[in-house]
């Protein structure tokens, strides 16, 4: 790794000083140009704004910069007489300013929404945000006012469930919001809430994801190439902002759905809207209503003696406050929890039973500009999620009463500081630093039994303090007109439990541009993963245990390289983008055969088993190829994404040391979303989703098993009483054989999804009302098979038969849902 | 288009489609079904007074369910033989014990040799395995304590318990398995009374027990190669007598048997399969197997016995 390393570095000098960039700017006067980019109206930082120079002869001539999450940008230019600088992003109207060029100044721009635009516009301001035209690859983002129009489950707007339908991105079982990128597992993805790390982002065993479109700005996938910025995980990070807030008015929006509501609000605090002193607010909360819906039935049907229920919750809470010209201070939150409880009462007693999970989430961020060049940012950051079940029995009798008390707890609690530095020392450059260190505390498995009359039970694995940190450089570099770069290396740490690791990781992506709208890519990046989810359901369930690196469970690491190539067509808005991939991954863990997330088998117990002994180390490895032609912006947008990939892993105590396909390898996926503005009045989406079926166990035969056993067996019958085979054979237990592992292919998987959403305005407000049918042609999709026997009866007055089938069970066919949305 | 329109579209579109079965019966067609094959089980060792080998059918998943009330599938007219590189032995069919079996005479077991299984049977793909005899490892020591213990169910009573474990010195820089077995033979007198209850005389009575271990009596040295290993705490049964009857000798015997790897890993994965039952939760148990086209396990393992002499 070492000669890697240093090769990696030499290769960078090279290559900059090849190209004579690092004394390129030297020598002459130059300006700096920097600033805010915000949106109209609501002085929403905007994120990702492309800056460069206006009235230069050619595309290929300009370099410019984007604005960073907190909307900042910097450009620097040499000396001149005047200076017209371009603001574009989709959807957004293209701004064009003019300024003398004989010195630095802070530029404050505010672009408005596309939507308030005309086509014609719409289009002109399309052509400035090429993916040709960034060395950053793998890259996938969706527009959150996208995200609104796609038809969803239930009509539950889902950011997860949009990003599944992205090439490379492929989702679990039906209606799952768990996420699989690359042949990775849902663990190897990094999901960031405002910086703060979100372990579990399911809701309902997976139905939902935990994020509420309307509290959100912007969510990015990374797939590949990944920025030296980002580590922790092997597969993807999904980075995820939070609006900061209206600034100028107070506003809201909400909506009224089949299984939720919800409702936001944002606006000024104070009455200073804008500059030092401005402030303002954002607060987002949707729950479900099943259980207040089912409660009178259940209570009447049961006398009131028997209460039970679920539902989950969401809130997300944003302040964020101009404390002078140069520093900004943001405080944002996420809490969320399911819970499912069932109470039952009787003159014996009574039963108490809950279930529940949930994720807290807790960021203070300070802004600081160190300069027109440097822009700096501190992020205080909590995160916890934690799973308990409890369980409380009292029965009564005549002369006592027995309590029964169990707990059952696990989870993870992080505590991290942050530091990240943007410099923009000219055109050429943009360098990126940080550093970050994160304590996560975690709670493999508890439980506290405690019985009336016997000694209280504590089985307890012991918490688990560690502390993973990482120091950063990038650089994105602009050499010249055809090349783009981002080198950088992360250097990553973990230490606790005894073990200290120290790994360097390398990371490169560039862009080449043969035409002004047609660039080739590559990239490369090591990866290291020091926290693991123990999953074998695969559908998300909160039993889902994240455990540390141990000096037997090794980090994970994964090595990736990508090439592709990056089309615009200028003239229609289509982009398309071709990658081929592989990705191998070592020391990756799943749970022993036969093992379970039950830590214990019987909680009384006091025997004490070490989740290490129920997991097994070792590597995986994907390859294949991602297609996606999309439009983001005009009437029609949406996208075309193909997917054709293996993926395989081999571990030495799972399928007898040979390499198997894991549940969620597919070879074929494609998934088609359409969205057509009919009128200003009406909205058409739809989207049509294929993927080869899941590889999964399934028994083809069962036999006796016969293992050695011993003579005496038994005294009161002597040797020679007993059958040899009873002798020499222990008695014979019926297994199992399933032939190799996942050998079986579930059927194919596909759907329709369509749905229509009619606006209007009225006096104060605008509503939409949405319709939509998910799975329209009403699909069997396989979520689980099972062996079951079924009865036949006899023909011709034969006794009945038996035999085993495969039943297929399906969650859901046609689900036709009816949503109400405003918004003030 | 109004909303209403859409709202009775979707409404008709419903009744037509109709809310049909969530689970529903995949074509039998389409479940790929593998091929029968034969189910083998052999252990040999050179302490072995016979050698013998089960011969069966698997029964299908699939399909009709094989109501037949015998647990065993016995083949009967499969060819069996077996060959340590130089001769060649046919095992010949026992309908009494249901298997195949020969004298180790006919084909002495030795240590450290090879030793090959052929089975072919009319329907089935012929099967082939191979084995190699380990070299015994000498156990040292068998520590023998006695626990006092609650009587279950009886409060205040304690009962005396007798337990036995075996220790041996893991040979260093090689994987080693083993499995330890034993047994205990005790004696005691008890007196015989006739139907007016008056005593007529005294009876000796031998008994032979297998100790009961707590957990696992397979071993293996991962982890701890090269050290002094020792086996679960094996139970002595009959240990505790009436206190009418007199105890008489009591001794115990442990068994140091040391097997190849699949001798371990084979009743390991049957044992794990058998522990995960249906639990959705956990991954499936694969059983692994030495049979080329077959299933089941032949392996070999060889014995040192220690004795300890209680009273």
């Amino acid at each position: 790794m070492n000669h890697f390393l240093r090769l990696f570095l030499l290769g960078w000098l090279s290559v900059q000083a090849a190209f004579g960039q690092l004394k390129a700017t030297s020598g002459l006067p130059t300006i700096t140009i920097s600033g805010y980019v915000r949106e109209a109206g609501s002085q929403e930082a905007l994120i990702g704004v492309n800056v460069y120079r206006s009235g230069l002869a050619t595309d290929r001539s300009r370099l410019g910069t984007t604005t960073n999450t907190y909307g900042f940008y910097s450009i620097t230019l040499p000396v001149q007489d005047s200076l017209r600088l371009v603001y574009s992003i989709v959807g957004y109207d293209t701004q064009e300013q003019t300024f003398s060029g004989q010195k630095s100044q802070t530029v404050n721009v505010l672009l408005r929404s596309g939507k308030l635009l005309n086509e014609v516009i719409v289009r002109s301001s399309r052509a400035d945000e090429k993916v040709s035209d960034s060395p950053q690859m793998s890259q996938i983002d969706v527009p959150i006012s996208q995200i609104k129009k796609i038809p969803a489950l239930l009509g539950e707007k889902d950011v997860l469930k949009v990003l599944q339908l992205m090439p490379g991105v492929q989702k679990g079982s039906e209606g799952q919001s768990g996420i699989y990128v690359r042949g990775g597992g849902p663990d190897q993805n990094l999901i960031v809430l405002d910086d703060a790390v979100v372990y579990n982002a399911s809701h309902l065993f997976g139905f939902f994801s935990v994020f509420n479109g309307d509290a959100l700005k912007s969510v990015e996938l990374t797939k590949g190439g990944f920025p030296a910025r980002f580590g922790g995980r092997l597969s993807s990070v999904i980075d995820l902002n939070m609006k900061d807030g209206n600034k100028e008015k107070l506003h809201g929006e909400g909506g009224i759905g089949l299984i939720s509501s919800r409702l936001t609000l944002e606006g000024p605090l104070g009455k200073k809207k804008s500059g030092p002193g401005s402030t303002s607010f954002l607060i987002s909360g949707r729950r479900t209503y099943l259980d207040v819906l089912a409660a009178p039935i259940i209570a009447s049907q049961s006398g009131g003696n028997t209460s039970a229920g679920y539902y989950f919750y969401d809130l997300n809470a944003k302040l964020n406050t101009e404390l002078t010209t140069k520093d900004k201070l943001y405080l944002s939150g996420y809490f969320g929890r399911d819970r499912f409880y069932a109470k039952d009462k009787s003159a014996n007693g009574s039963n108490d039973i809950g279930i529940g999970w949930g994720n807290a989430t807790g960021t203070l961020r300070w802004n600081h500009l160190f300069s027109d060049k440097v822009f700096g940012n501190a992020s205080l950051i909590f995160s916890n999620y934690d799973f308990t079940i409890t369980s409380k029995q009292i029965d009564v009798y005549k002369d006592r009463t027995d309590e029964f008390n169990l707990n059952y707890t696990s989870g993870i609690q992080d505590v991290g500081l942050k530091y990240d530095l943007d410099i923009y020392p000219n055109p050429r450059h943009s360098l990126r630093v940080g550093v970050q260190a994160t304590a996560h505390r975690f709670t493999p498995s508890a439980i506290v039994v405690k019985n009336t009359g016997l000694n209280d039970n504590r089985l307890e694995v012991d918490k688990i303090d560690v502390v993973e940190s990482g120091v950063y450089a990038e650089d994105t570099w602009k050499p010249n007109v055809h090349a783009r770069v981002n080198g950088g290396l992360r250097l990553s740490t973990f230490s606790g439990n005894n073990v200290t690791y120290v790994r360097p990781e390398p990371r490169l992506s560039a862009a080449y541009m043969i035409r002004p709208d047609l660039s080739v890519k590559a990239s490369y990046a090591l990866m290291n993963q020091y926290v693991h989810l123990l999953s074998n359901t695969g559908i998300g369930l909160p039993t889902d245990l994240w455990v540390p690196t141990t000096d037997r469970v090794k980090p994970q690491q994964s090595q990736q390289v990508a090439i592709g190539i990056a089309k615009d067509f200028a003239s229609t808005g289509f982009t398309l983008t071709a990658e081929g991939y592989y990705k191998k991954m070592d020391n990756i863990i799943n749970y022993r055969e036969g093992a379970s997330f039950l830590l214990i088998d019987d909680p009384t117990s006091a025997k004490k088993v070490q989740w290490e002994d129920n997991v097994t180390a070792g590597r995986g490895w994907s390859y294949g190829g991602e297609v996606l032609l999309q439009k983001k912006v005009g009437r029609f947008s949406g996208w075309l994404g193909y997917t054709l990939s293996w993926t395989q892993w081999q571990f030495a105590d799972l399928n007898n040391g040979q390499p198997f396909f894991p549940r969620y390898d597919r070879r074929h996926d494609v998934s088609a979303v359409g969205i057509y503005e009919l009128s200003p009045k009406i909205t058409l989406s739809s989207t049509w989703v294929y993927g080869t079926g899941q590889a999964l166990t399934l028994p083809n035969s069962t036999y006796n098993a016969y293992t050695h056993g011993s003579v005496y067996t038994s005294y009161y019958a002597g040797p020679n009483n007993i059958p040899l085979v009873q002798q020499l054979f222990s008695y014979p237990r019926q297994v199992n054989d399933y032939g190799p592992k996942n050998s079986f292919r579930a059927e194919p998987y596909h759907r329709f999804d369509v749905s229509v959403q009619f606006h209007k305005k009225m006096k104060r407000h605008e509503r939409t009302w949405e319709f939509s049918a998910y799975n329209a042609y009403n699909r069997r999709n396989p979520f689980f098979y099972q062996l079951e026997t079924v009865s036949q009866p006899g023909i011709n007055g034969a006794a009945p038969t038996q035999r085993t089938a495969l039943k297929r069970y399906s969650v859901f066919p046609i689900v036709p849902s009816i949503s109400y949305n405003f918004k003030f | 288009m109004k909303p209403i329109h859409v709202f009775l579209f979707i409404s008709g579109l419903l009744s037509l489609t109709g809310c049909s079965s969530l689970v529903q019966e995949v074509d039998p067609g389409k479940v790929p079904t593998a091929t029968a094959k034969l189910v083998i089980h052999c252990y040999i060792s050179p302490q072995d007074t016979v050698i013998t080998v089960v011969v069966e059918a698997p029964r299908a998943i699939i399909g009709l369910t094989d109501t037949s009330s015998a647990y065993r599938k016995t083949i009967a007219n499969a060819t069996v033989s077996l060959s340590d590189g130089s001769k060649t032995v046919r095992l010949l069919y026992s309908a009494k014990d249901l298997l195949y079996r020969i004298s180790p005479g006919q084909l002495p077991i030795l240590t450290g040799k090879i030793y090959t299984l052929n089975v072919a049977a009319p329907n089935y793909a012929p099967i082939t395995a191979q084995c190699t005899v380990p070299v015994a490892v000498a156990p040292a020591e068998v520590r023998v304590d006695t626990v006092r213990k609650p009587v279950t169910g009886r409060s205040g009573f304690y009962q005396l318990r007798l337990y036995a474990r075996l220790f041996w010195q893991d040979p260093v820089g090689q994987p080693n398995y083993y499995q330890v077995t034993g047994y205990n033979i005790s004696r005691s007198t008890s007196t015989l009374y006739n139907s007016q209850g008056k005593p007529i005389k005294d009876s000796v009575y031998t008994r032979t027990s297998q100790l009961y271990f707590n957990k696992s009596n397979y071993l293996t040295d991962e982890g701890n190669d090269g050290v002094q290993l020792s086996s679960a705490r094996g139970e002595v049964q009959n240990f505790y007598i009436n206190p009418a009857d007199k105890a008489g000798a009591l001794s115990i015997y442990l068994t140091l048997n040391t097997t190849d790897a699949l001798f371990y890993k084979y009743r390991d994965a049957v044992s794990r399969q058998a522990d995960a039952g249906n639990n959705p939760f956990s991954e499936a148990v694969l059983i692994p197997s030495n049979i080329q086209n077959g299933l089941g396990c032949f392996a070999a393992f060889n014995q040192a016995t220690l004795s300890v002499k209680v009273r």
